[in-house]
């Protein structure tokens, strides 16, 4: 079998899900051995930039460059991945949409601000097809794994459609809401190795919102736990606001 | 005139590019920057709720999230003035060990070791080095063993919220993990065998060192601000001797003291503070005639290689001596205030510094990266160091900046990636 060339670049983000990926430690080298990484500048020297097969890109698209960048990632890869938060809904970066833009770029460089040619933080999807979406902040490597293994035995891996709150129920994990806390496991799409709610966190919707999510329902739950509404809203745009945004205007329109 | 521009560094954390210009053998221009995108996050997280910060801020770095993790969480303390509890302060430290730990293991390794052996990268090093390579990452392993155990998540752990901890691990989990650390001490030692004997460029140039003096022991956080050059003051008072400024070639702030670069982390702190090792590792240095102070910055490996050691050796003591218990929930009372939290990273000092209103929502912030610190003092290094180096071939010139970009440990993320170059 002919190895797939696979490429991993980033934008705008931590590296973390890169990191993240290259975490897989012990089986790394057994990994690599399945394909062949042609491109990875945070750990390569040499890297192509030709056609290859699988493409994951991690980040957000924050200024003018990096448009181009995937653009031509994008015309280069069969197979588009956004990894991470990042790269699927726009990743912390883009809370600033929900603020005024002047104020924060104003606050944090001043007047000499011009060289940074920033746009709004988007997620990759705003600008090229993605083929795939492996979630979270940062992205699982057990899902990466996941997703790397059925298409190496020619599979097409399909998106997780099931949320937190339904794994956390098969864990038996004692439920956070119940207990009076804010968790936003019902809403956030699952797939995740490591749930906050099994080490007593609540779940802060770094998976981004389900698509069927009833967000208002959840909103009134919270509220009426003694939950200041406002600080629900802005907590639902911590990483994935804009997506958000979109779906709940929908059900307006629908209803 | 010769002017190479890199625009994309690899191998290290982040992209940046480098200018340099040269005209009759002398170098007229020198601009190292970051070129990833600018995420405002001292803008974002204004009007932000307290309990939300930690978790906005970890991002601001993959690989030295526990810091900046830390750095929040006591920022936001000490503006409430929160009283954590020792085993707190305890499991916060543990954590931070994992970081080190993986963090030197990636950057000595996958990051460090290639340009030695003459590799493009850690992986094509495996096809001769496999041993080492395997070791390497069994290195990354046990930190982000360490990490995940106590934090939750290996990358941006969540345990740790403001005021003490969500979840403690249980007894036969500590127990495993000091086994794994146990085994993987002889790692350690190797690694420190190695990296004493490697063979690096005679460069050598006087500079300033900063670092955090932990208040007790050689512990990781919490303390005041020290400097080769006397500084000893209070975190709280860090904007008396470090001013940040923007240049229009990155967009990364730069940090100096007193209108002077200095060089910050692994070899900035035993050069500041060696004498906090541990006795093994105090002899390890002797056994390897390893001398701090030291104005060779390539030889941040070699103190990045003596802090796996002492850092191994303390988990194991911790393990060994500390019975964990979960504490219960933190009850936090937000009030009006500024707290500035300071906590040592892999690569260098991390300070967060926030104010609150009384109802506990943000209306200041101040973030200072350890890469912002120590660029301009790696660009007066490449100046210097770059004559020296100009006989050789082009390639072999890029490669040694390269390395010296490399032994710095810089992270792009933080303080906003990398080396591409074209000769004019």
């Amino acid at each position: 079998m002919v190895k797939p060339k696979v490429a991993i670049h980033s934008i705008t983000g931590c590296a973390g899900c890169q990191l993240e990926i290259y975490f897989v430690e012990d089986i790394l080298l057994q990994i690599l051995d399945k394909i062949d990484l042609v491109a990875a500048p945070m750990i390569k020297e040499q890297n192509y930039d030709g056609k290859v097969d699988i493409c994951f890109i991690e980040g957000s698209v924050t200024y003018d460059e990096n448009i181009e960048q995937i653009k031509k990632w994008r015309e280069n890869a069969d197979i588009i991945v956004a990894l991470g938060a990042c790269a699927c809904d726009g990743g912390v970066q883009q809370q600033k949409h929900f603020m005024d833009k002047e104020v924060v770029e104003h606050y944090v460089y001043g007047e000499e601000r011009k060289h940074l040619k920033a746009v709004p933080p988007t997620p990759i999807s705003d600008h090229i097809e993605v083929d795939f979406y492996i979630k979270g902040c940062p992205a699982d490597k057990e899902e990466f794994l996941w997703f790397l293994k059925q298409l190496l035995v020619g599979k097409t891996p399909k998106q997780y459609e099931k949320s937190i709150c339904h794994e956390c129920k098969l864990r038996e994990n004692h439920c956070l809401l119940e207990q009076g806390r804010e968790c936003y496991g019902p809403i956030t799409y699952g797939h995740c190795s490591i749930m906050c709610p099994d080490f007593n966190h609540a779940c802060t919707c770094c998976r981004g919102p389900m698509k069927d999510a009833n967000f208002e329902e959840h909103i009134k739950l919270l509220v009426e736990k003694g939950y200041d509404e406002q600080q629900i809203r802005q907590r639902m745009q911590k990483y994935a606001g804009l997506r958000v945004e979109k779906l709940m205007n929908n059900d307006k329109n629908k209803s | 005139m010769t002017k190479i521009s890199l625009n994309h560094i690899t191998k290290i954390e982040g992209h940046a590019s480098l200018i340099i210009g040269v005209e009759d053998g002398k170098v007229t221009k020198c601009e190292l920057g970051s070129v990833e995108g600018a995420r405002y996050f001292e803008g974002i997280v204004r009007g932000k709720h307290y309990s939300d910060i930690r978790e906005i801020t970890s991002k601001i770095c993959g690989i030295c999230s526990v810091a900046h993790t830390m750095a929040s969480l006591k920022a936001v303390e000490n503006a409430f003035g929160i009283q954590t509890s020792e085993q707190t302060e305890l499991l916060r430290e543990m954590i931070a060990i994992g970081e080190r730990i993986r963090s030197h293991a990636t950057h000595l390794y996958l990051l460090v070791l290639p340009d030695y052996l003459g590799f493009e990268s850690g992986i094509a090093m495996a096809s001769k080095y496999k041993d080492e390579v395997l070791m390497a990452l069994d290195l990354v392993k046990l930190g982000n063993n360490i990490v995940s155990t106590f934090g939750g998540k290996e990358m941006h752990p969540f345990t740790s919220v403001v005021g003490g901890f969500t979840y403690v691990p249980p007894k036969d989990k500590l127990n495993a993990l000091l086994e794994r650390l146990k085994a993987a001490k002889p790692a350690c030692l190797k690694t420190m065998e190695l990296f004493a004997g490697l063979k690096h460029p005679d460069f050598e140039r006087k500079t300033e060192y900063l670092a955090m003096k932990p208040e007790k022991g050689f512990s990781l956080h919490y303390g005041n601000i020290i400097t080769s050059t006397g500084v000893n003051a209070p975190e709280y008072d860090y904007k008396q001797f470090i001013s940040e400024y923007i240049v229009t070639h990155s967009h990364c702030k730069f940090v100096t003291h007193q209108d002077k670069s200095y060089s910050a982390g692994a070899l900035a702190r035993l050069n500041l503070m060696h004498d906090l090792l541990d006795n093994e590792c105090k002899e390890l240095m002797k056994k390897y005639n390893i001398v701090f102070p030291s104005y060779n910055p390539f030889h941040q490996t070699t103190a990045q290689a003596i802090e796996l050691v002492h850092w191994t050796n303390r988990a194991i003591q911790m393990l060994n001596e500390i019975d964990f218990n979960f504490e219960g929930l933190p009850e936090v009372h937000p009030k009006a205030g500024r707290g500035v939290g300071m906590v040592e990273a892999p690569r260098g000092m991390v300070l967060h510094d926030y104010t609150f209103d009384d109802k506990g929502i943000c209306t200041e912030c101040n973030i200072i990266a350890p890469t912002t610190q120590f660029l301009r003092n790696l660009e007066e290094d490449i100046k210097e160091y770059l004559p020296s180096i100009l006989h050789l071939e082009k390639d072999q010139i890029v490669l040694e900046i390269e390395k010296l970009i490399r032994a710095y440990d810089p992270c792009f993320s933080c303080g906003t990636h990398f080396l591409d170059v074209t000769w004019e």
